[in-house]
């Protein structure tokens, strides 16, 4: 229960940091949120597309259509500018908790 | 590989979302799925696995939900919106019916067999009662013929004294015409050819305004006595026989050894009169204008009359101005003309005569297998829908209304209606062209059929119908299934709870019961039309060979000349190899009748004469030859010459009916009725059997025989008794004809066999065709009962197996399934006997020898329908008997 409350509240986050040195497309992010957690967190379609669709909207991401020489198209999301910024104050709101809570309860999340 | 784009679309397509954007989505979230499946591939998962993996992934509930908060729903115009969920669902559907080819090439099959034939008699009936006659103003149009009701004939043909005397004192039309066909020979062309003409009286083109491709037609007043030799060919005859000739017009042609001036051509499209049962077969080849001579008695009768009614009058006031002429001509001749009058009748009904009566049948046939085909159609679309429970449930979860869902399964249904009435319109066309070869003589204005933008029309709307009909049940039924209703349910429920069961049952009950009704329609049309071909036509028919000749007036003008041919020819002919007898006569058994004249009976008082009775010229090996009996008295003779007394010989029903207590041996006669005082008494010598003249289907008509070289005619049919198979004279029939004139042409070689084969045609054709449709209605029936059974056998998988798990013997489930399917099929032959016994009096017209509830036929079908659902039956049965009661009750 408590894992599903924590994975849809940084989920968010999770894709908004994945694009921000480069512009990726959906597949490609779950599976470096797959690699890069070891497995713990694991994105399906059906759990993947209907947020970066709300990234979008909301502005914080872009997508664009793009074309590879014999390859057939693909939509890869990029960080904009609000985007960039919505991240730094998570980033920021996330540090500030995990603090308290290895305050509180002696978590080490370093 | 699977196709990930049609999964996602079609799951997410209930959103509604905007074109573009959905597309956009499906391709990304497929681009997605793809990758993940070569992922799980190259993990070395199996393909199946991984497929299902990846679909499990893909959409989900949530999913949905969670895009609907994002995505919005595009709001557009009701009009809009309604054509964009049309085409969704037509895309749909189209995938869908893509995805099960064996359903759906069966259904498209059936609606195409059913559409095909209702096209067919459509286009039929669409041409035949419908279009008016391809003339102008054709209402106007009538035909005029002679009545008697003594002698209970409404058709018969009038007499030159009748036309012209009509012609005098007519008032009401405004133009009129006589006509009468024959068969004409045509020399001096590039070889001898025998043709059909018509002769016709001068307002004959200008009755029908008709008019010519080449040159002109007939003039009024051009048909006086002394009138030129003119003539009018059909485009056919121009192109064929004259290679096309530019100069036609004016050309000297040669008919029947007279030389005639072509003054015109008709256009292929003009060929009246059309062939009926009262002409010579086939197309007419040239018109030529008939002399009227100023008769000298009133009969003989057979010339054909139709007349154009002046505007703004009516038939009515014609055919009373008819009477009056008809009472008064009554007046002036007494004796011959006794009680008979003119009557009229509009010309498409005279031409289309009682076929309305045959096609309203037809037409009935063919809804009936429309509709046996929709209710199986029905059948196979209800199990399909229960088995796309889930689907449906999962749509109605996501939010689709009921009406949507109906709406999307009735599009389908109509999808497949199209795709029928597709295949239909191209069945219906082929059927078409068999109905011109086979029908050519039974219905009439046959080449006008065509498929119209009418008929095409009306396919359209039978498609509609059908596809409404076939959709509605079970759109509706399967619109009803929730989710959680259906996930309640066993897997064994999952494919139709006891609603759709009874749906099904009342569906093959509705079946066999019009299958019943086509099949009574169907076996009464057998069981008539063999009887007709069993009628004994009066004379031995087997080994009998017979031709026409016709000589022509030129080269044969004097009597004497007539006589001399035929004399040397009946000589020769007699004289060859395999030959037991020959002889000539006027007119042939079973329907080729070629005149009927007056007569009158020494000593009968005036007023007794029969206007008009088949009489027939002959010599004496006629009778011999085709093997008709002398019950009294003797054959013609040798010595029975013009220059000797005049002897005439009777057949059995004439000495019946005008001698009925005495011998008519040695009583006297003459023809010409009394207005031919001068004509010789003609000395009555012989009795013999009746053969028909008219037909099979009629009873054999009073007719007197005459002897030829006492009365000539130029036209004859040459009859041959051969001693083996009269095929193989036929080449010595014709050098024999030659060896006496080169330039005769030998027409119409048949035996007598072929001959009654002919006779025969038109209801051979029309039990051909209700045949056709009887079979149809049985294969449908039946696979209509095998499909429900099968069923109905899966359904009862459990029950079944726990039954022969408590010890019942294989053979009690056998029959359990078969009493359940036989049950069916019982209640619906009943319903349909009761439906077949007041609908078949309708076909009564049509039948010979039969009534139209006989109850023969009606148990024979009965008893076939039962046997064929009895081996519908079995199969299932047997399938039920093989149930392993483990597996049944393993399978939850």
């Amino acid at each position: 229960m408590l894992e599903q409350e924590v994975k849809r509240g940084s989920a968010e986050m999770l894709i908004l940091a994945l694009v921000e040195d480069r512009p990726r497309h959906g597949y490609e992010i779950a599976k470096l949120i797959e690699q890069r957690s070891d497995g713990v967190l694991q994105f399906h379609v059906a759990s993947l597309y209907p947020l970066l669709y709300r990234l979008e909207k909301r502005g914080l991401i872009s997508g664009r259509w793009v074309e590879k020489a014999g390859q057939r198209r693909r939509r890869f999301y990029k960080l904009t500018a609000a985007g960039q910024k919505i991240l730094n104050e998570q980033r920021q709101t996330w540090k500030e908790f995990f603090a308290a809570l290895d305050r509180v309860a002696g978590i080490n999340p370093g | 590989m699977p196709d990930w784009s049609d999964e996602i679309r079609r799951r997410i397509s209930v959103l509604d979302l905007a074109p573009v954007r959905e597309a956009e989505i499906v391709e990304e979230l497929a681009q997605h799925a793809e990758d993940r499946y070569q992922e799980l591939l190259a993990e070395r998962v199996p393909e199946a696995e991984a497929a299902r993996t990846v679909l499990a992934e893909l959409v989900d509930d949530r999913f949905m939900r969670d895009l609907r908060r994002v995505e919005p729903a595009v709001v557009k115009e009701p009009k809009t919106l309604f054509i964009h969920m049309l085409v969704q669902d037509v895309r749909y559907g189209m995938r869908t019916l893509r995805k099960q080819p064996a359903f759906t090439c069966v259904v498209v099959l059936t609606l195409a067999l059913s559409i095909g034939v209702n096209t067919a008699i459509f286009s039929v009936v669409n041409a035949v009662l419908l279009r008016p006659l391809p003339f102008p103003q054709s209402d106007q149009l009538v035909t005029v013929s002679m009545a008697n009701p003594q002698l209970g004939g409404d058709h018969m043909p009038l007499s030159v004294a009748d036309f012209l005397d009509w012609r005098a004192q007519n008032q009401v039309f405004q133009d009129l015409a006589a006509y009468t066909d024959n068969w004409f020979n045509l020399t001096g062309n590039r070889e001898p050819e025998r043709l059909k003409g018509v002769w016709v009286t001068a307002g004959f083109f200008s009755t029908l305004q008709a008019k010519p491709l080449l040159g002109r037609t007939f003039a009024a007043g051009e048909d006086a006595a002394n009138a030129d030799p003119i003539i009018v060919l059909s485009e056919r005859t121009w192109r064929q026989s004259f290679g096309s000739d530019p100069q036609i017009v004016g050309k000297a042609i040669t008919i029947n050894g007279r030389s005639r001036t072509v003054i015109g051509v008709m256009p292929h499209s003009f060929n009246f009169p059309a062939a009926d049962e009262r002409s010579l077969p086939g197309e007419v080849n040239l018109w030529i204008l008939y002399p009227l001579t100023p008769p000298t008695r009133r009969g003989p009768y057979y010339l054909r009359a139709i007349a154009r009614l002046k505007p703004d009058t009516s038939l009515q006031q014609a055919q009373s101005e008819l009477t009056n002429i008809a009472f008064r001509i009554r007046q002036d001749n007494p004796l011959t003309n006794g009680e008979s009058t003119f009557v009229s009748k509009s010309l498409k009904d005279a031409i289309v005569g009682d076929v309305g009566r045959l096609l309203f049948v037809l037409f009935g046939g063919v809804t009936f297998v429309l509709l046996i085909a929709s209710l199986n159609v029905a059948n196979l679309s209800l199990s399909r829908a229960a088995s796309r429970g889930s689907e449906i449930a999962i749509r109605t979860a996501l939010g689709a209304g009921r009406q949507r869902i109906m709406r999307q399964l009735l599009t389908e249904s109509l999808l497949l209606g199209i795709a029928g009435a597709i295949g239909g319109v191209l069945l219906g066309w082929w059927g078409i062209s068999l109905l011109r070869t086979m029908g050519s003589n039974d219905l009439p204005r046959l080449d006008e059929v065509s498929i119209d933008a009418r008929v095409l029309a009306f396919t359209a709307l039978l498609s509609l119908v059908s596809g409404l009909l076939f959709g509605l049940i079970p759109a509706w039924q399967a619109s009803r299934t929730g989710l959680s209703e259906y996930l309640r349910k066993a897997p064994q429920g999952r494919s139709g709870g006891p609603a759709w069961r009874r749906t099904r049952k009342l569906l093959v009950v509705a079946e066999v019961a019009l299958s019943i009704v086509l099949l009574a329609g169907a076996g009464l049309m057998l069981n008539s039309f063999l009887r007709l071909k069993r009628v004994s036509p009066g004379f031995a028919p087997d080994k009998i060979l017979t031709t026409e000749i016709s000589l022509p007036g030129a080269r044969y003008k004097e009597p004497a000349q007539i006589n001399a041919f035929y004399e040397q020819l009946i000589d020769r002919v007699r004289n060859l190899p395999g030959v037991e007898a020959a002889g000539i006569g006027m007119s042939l058994p079973p329907n080729l009748l070629a005149m009927s004249d007056n007569f009158t009976i020494e000593g009968a008082p005036p007023g007794k004469s029969d206007p008009s009775s088949p009489v027939v010229i002959v010599s004496s090996g006629y009778f011999e030859a085709l093997g008709i009996p002398i019950l009294a008295g003797r054959n013609f003779a040798e010595t029975d010459r013009a220059d000797k007394p005049r002897v005439v010989i009777i057949n059995e029903s004439f000495a019946h009916r005008y001698f009925p207590n005495e011998s008519p041996i040695g009583k006297r006669m003459k023809t010409g009725g009394p207005e031919r005082p001068k004509n010789p008494w003609m000395e009555i010598v012989g009795v013999v059997g009746d053969v028909k003249y008219g037909g099979l289907d009629t009873a054999a008509e009073p007719a007197y025989y005459e002897h030829y070289l006492q009365d000539d005619w130029s036209d004859t049919y040459v009859v041959v008794r051969s001693s083996s198979e009269p095929r193989l004279l036929a080449n010595d029939l014709r050098q024999t004809v030659w060896s006496l004139d080169k330039d005769l042409p030998v027409a119409n070689v048949h035996t007598m066999e072929d001959l009654l084969s002919d006779s025969v045609a038109r209801p051979r054709f029309r039990t051909f065709v209700f045949l056709v449709l009887g079979a149809l209605a049985i294969v449908l029936a039946v696979t209509g009962i095998y499909g429900v059974i099968s069923y109905l056998v899966s359904q009862r998988t459990r029950e079944i197996g726990i039954r022969v798990a408590l010890g019942a013997q294989r053979r009690s489930v056998v029959s359990l399934i078969i009493r359940q399917g036989m049950s069916l099929a019982l209640v619906g032959a009943m319903i349909g006997l009761v439906a077949a016994f007041g609908l078949t009096r309708l076909m009564k017209g049509l039948l010979y020898g039969v009534e139209a509830t006989d109850p023969l036929t009606f148990a024979s079908i009965t008893i076939l329908l039962l046997l064929v659902s009895l081996a519908a039956c079995w199969i299932p049965a047997l399938r039920a008997a093989k149930v392993d009661p483990l597996v049944a009750l393993r399978d939850q």
